[in-house]
């Protein structure tokens, strides 16, 4: 890292720790999770105004162009805080885009009219795709026909994050010919949002379209989740589409999309790592038993040190991922990013579960409480593992990829 | 930084030339047999100091390549590639730096030419019976007479002993406890001081007990003020763990490799369960690769490491260890061959790393060590209370 990088990624650093600090603290994140699907728009602007939301993309596409490297510190910072707010899906939407745009698939147009839209802040956006243990694949239920006037969308998303806040939609579709990604117009309901209506959901649209198409139906229903400061909803479409990436693209523009937000997820991962260390290390120094600390206690001590040592060797893992996606150019070996990612994203979901739960266990029955924050960290650490690849799948692929290389 | 030491610093990349020639000339397979291979790796670093080519990181006025941060990483990586022999004597490169910082120039002058060279090696006489992990009580104790210090004591777990022409030892000055302990230079062939090699859990001997009786230790030997020793000692640990990595990260990163070639080519490849652990030793020395060069910047920024070298260490010992048990999963039913018998996988390499890996959280500070400095020192956690005198029999 050089000199300039090392100074920037300090600056953001302090500066979104004094913004969150301000603006998002527990007892703010807990009000906003209690609200099913609520996510928190002032703090939304103020990243948007800081210019937090487009880092990443590029400036001719109206973004920053600091690239995930400094996208990356501030997903780590908004995990520290558990900052409801939709950030790594609006981030990997622009990936998709930038995919598209990269890729000169056929919505290349379409897509480089949509970013500064999204790196702006204006349009928060999200991904729907369909979900194994292994990761992403195309939505078997969603089915894209092509008919006059063009491309329409029915079917149901099962589990889409921050869909409540999202404006855009990214769907990875089946059409007839194969997987292909879209993009889906959300407009905004009567100012109210998705999330300030509870349980119900919320359908956007109307009636005919200016040029006279059918109508568009976007349901969006929020689900109870395990980590309420990540809302995730049920879509259910029956909506125009823009095509972005063809069968043809497909695999390619999905599989950068995925490096991307499985990155940023790791980044945020190490975020919730770093605070359930500091929580815990905070209470083990002021909390008596026998007449001590807890903390001069080795079982306790030795157990914090190894949520530090964990934090530290994930944010390693992290910062090289971010890196090597920043550097990489079209010819770039794709094996040595998905390893480098798949690594990173691994080792930093592990060590946010185990710090959350050793934090947990070092507060003892405090930690135990619906009052103490830990349980917040906790259920993102672990909801974290199930959302996009499981630990164990990453490893695997990056062995597979590691062992076939050698075999070829 | 004046413009003229801005000047004198090498070009970047400019030693890689004569090195690359080095290295065509000289590297090459070890022979075979401990006894020839230690003269060659001897011969090796004679003749690379000679040509100006050794201690990347050193300043030029002790001998040093004096290169940037960069080029000591390209010099590293190249080192690695030619299968240069390492430098048969570690420890020495404990000694160095302090020397470097703390030494007399006569001393700089007696010893760093003849460490470089490898023409002599140390040993490094810190532990003693009563002093492992609390090694501020150690007993050995130097009393002044005149213009010699009279050093009577044991030291043990004392790496190459046997093989080693000088000790740095850290001996009681003065009063218990890390203020009383001096840093002396004792010439292992001084009257009074015998070697009782001790055999380790390979089997080979690679440590020795060092009985100290009544030897004489001129007082020109002692590095910086006594009763200083223990802070020079800290103080350069710190320093030198850094560069040391650097070395270590291109061995680390060749091991990994080379495992991951052992499994592509045995079932073992294909094992979902050994493939999980490939995958965390790919993740371990990349992390490895990534703490080592920050340590470095810190260094090289004239900052400390400091404590944050504790991670680094605890990191290391159990990477390897761990290396070393999937290594022995991967080779399966022959993991029972031991490193003597010709059938043995890669001649036996495994299994005695292994054994010898079992030393990386004991030897220079215990993991249980390097998590307590972790916790009191980079996490400010309290320390716990001292135990009162009385308990201590």
């Amino acid at each position: 890292m050089n000199v300039d990088t090392a100074e920037a990624e300090g600056e953001l650093r302090d500066a979104l720790a004094r913004l969150l600090r301000e603006r998002c603290d527990i007892e703010q994140v807990r009000r906003i999770a209690a609200a099913s699907g609520g996510w928190d728009r002032q703090l939304w602007s103020e990243l948007s105004a800081m210019g937090v939301v487009g880092l990443a993309v590029p400036s001719e596409h109206g973004g920053e162009g600091a690239g995930l490297t400094l996208l990356a510190v501030a997903q780590e910072e908004l995990g520290r805080r558990v900052a409801p707010v939709p950030l790594l899906s609006s981030a990997t939407a622009q990936a998709a885009l930038l995919a598209v745009v990269d890729g000169i698939a056929p919505g290349a147009a379409a897509a480089a009219a949509l970013l500064p839209e999204i790196a702006s802040g204006r349009t928060p956006a999200t991904v729907a795709v369909g979900r194994t243990v292994d990761g992403w694949t195309p939505l078997a239920t969603v089915r894209a026909e092509e008919a006059v006037g063009g491309w329409r969308l029915t079917g149901t998303a099962p589990v889409v994050a921050d869909a409540a806040a999202a404006r855009a939609l990214l769907v990875a579709a089946t059409t007839d010919t194969g997987p292909a990604l879209f993009a889906v117009d959300v407009p905004a309901t009567g100012g109210t949002g998705g999330g300030a209506v509870a349980g119900g959901g919320v359908v956007a649209g109307g009636g005919g379209g200016a040029d006279g198409a059918a109508g568009a139906a976007v349901r969006v229903e929020p689900l109870d989740v395990l980590d309420a400061t990540r809302p995730l909803a049920r879509v259910t479409l029956d909506a125009p589409a823009t095509l972005l990436a063809g069968p043809a693209e497909f695999a390619a523009v999905l599989a950068a999309t995925r490096r991307v937000a499985l990155t940023l997820l790791a980044a945020e991962a190490v975020g919730v790592s770093a605070e359930c260390t500091d929580l815990a290390v905070g209470y083990a120094g002021i909390r008596h038993q026998f007449g001590r600390p807890i903390g001069t206690y080795q079982a306790i001590s030795h157990r914090c040190a190894d949520m530090f040592v964990g934090t530290e060797a994930a944010r390693a893992l992290v910062a090289a991922a971010a890196q090597a996606l920043d550097e990489a150019g079209a010819t770039a070996d794709t094996d040595e990013l998905d390893v480098a990612v798949a690594l990173a994203a691994a080792e930093a979901l592990d060590a946010a579960v185990s710090a959350a739960q050793g934090s947990l266990q070092v507060h003892g029955g405090i930690g135990f409480t619906w009052e103490h924050p830990v349980h917040h960290y906790l259920r993102r650490a672990k909801s974290s593992e199930a959302l996009i690849a499981a630990p164990d799948r990453l490893r695997e692929q990056a062995a597979s990829r590691l062992v076939a290389a050698v075999r070829r | 930084m004046t413009a003229v030491e801005t000047v004198d610093r090498p070009r970047q990349g400019e030693f890689l030339g004569p090195l690359r020639e080095f290295l065509a000339a000289h590297a090459g397979p070890p022979p075979r047999g401990g006894a020839k291979r230690l003269a060659w790796a001897r011969a090796f670093h004679a003749e690379l100091t000679d040509a100006g080519l050794a201690a990347p990181g050193w300043p030029r006025e002790v001998g040093g390549m004096d290169l940037s941060l960069p080029d000591q990483i390209a010099y590293h990586r190249e080192m690695t590639r030619a299968r240069a022999p390492r430098h048969p004597c570690g420890l020495s490169f404990i000694v160095a730096p302090t020397l470097i910082r703390h030494g007399t120039p006569e001393q700089k002058e007696r010893f760093l030419r003849p460490l470089l060279r490898a023409d002599e090696f140390w040993c490094q006489g810190f532990s003693e019976p009563g002093a492992g992990s609390e090694l501020t009580a150690l007993s050995t104790k130097a009393v002044r007479d005149g213009d010699h210090y009279v050093v009577t004591g044991q030291k043990v777990w004392t790496s190459q002993a046997h093989l080693a022409d000088w000790m740095f030892a850290l001996v009681r000055t003065g009063e218990p406890g890390p203020k009383g302990i001096s840093y002396l230079l004792l010439s292992m062939t001084s009257p009074g001081l015998t070697v009782r090699p001790l055999r380790d859990i390979s089997g080979g001997t690679h440590f020795a007990e060092v009985f100290l009786d009544e030897v004489r230790v001129p007082v020109e030997n002692l590095v910086g003020q006594e009763n200083e020793g223990w802070s020079i000692a800290r103080t350069s640990l710190g320093h030198e763990r850094a560069t040391a990595f650097l070395s270590d990260e291109f061995r680390y990163r060749r091991v990994v490799t080379e495992l991951i070639a052992l499994a592509a080519g045995s079932p073992a490849g294909d094992d979902p369960v050994v493939r999980q652990d490939l995958a965390r030793m790919e993740a371990g020395v990349r992390i490895l690769a990534s703490n080592s060069r920050r340590a470095l910047e810190t260094v090289l920024a004239g900052r400390d490491p400091g404590p944050a070298s504790s991670v680094n260490r605890l990191m290391r010992a159990e990477f390897d260890q761990r290396l070393h048990e999937v290594a022995l999963r991967v080779i399966g039913p022959d993991a029972v061959l031991g490193n003597r018998e010709p059938t043995a996988p890669e001649g036996g390499r495994w299994t005695y790393g292994y054994l010898m890996s079992r030393s990386a959280t004991i030897g220079a500070g215990t993991a249980e060590i390097q998590r307590n400095t972790i916790a009191e020192r980079v996490l400010g956690l309290p320390a716990p209370p001292p135990v009162p005198v009385a308990g201590r029999g």
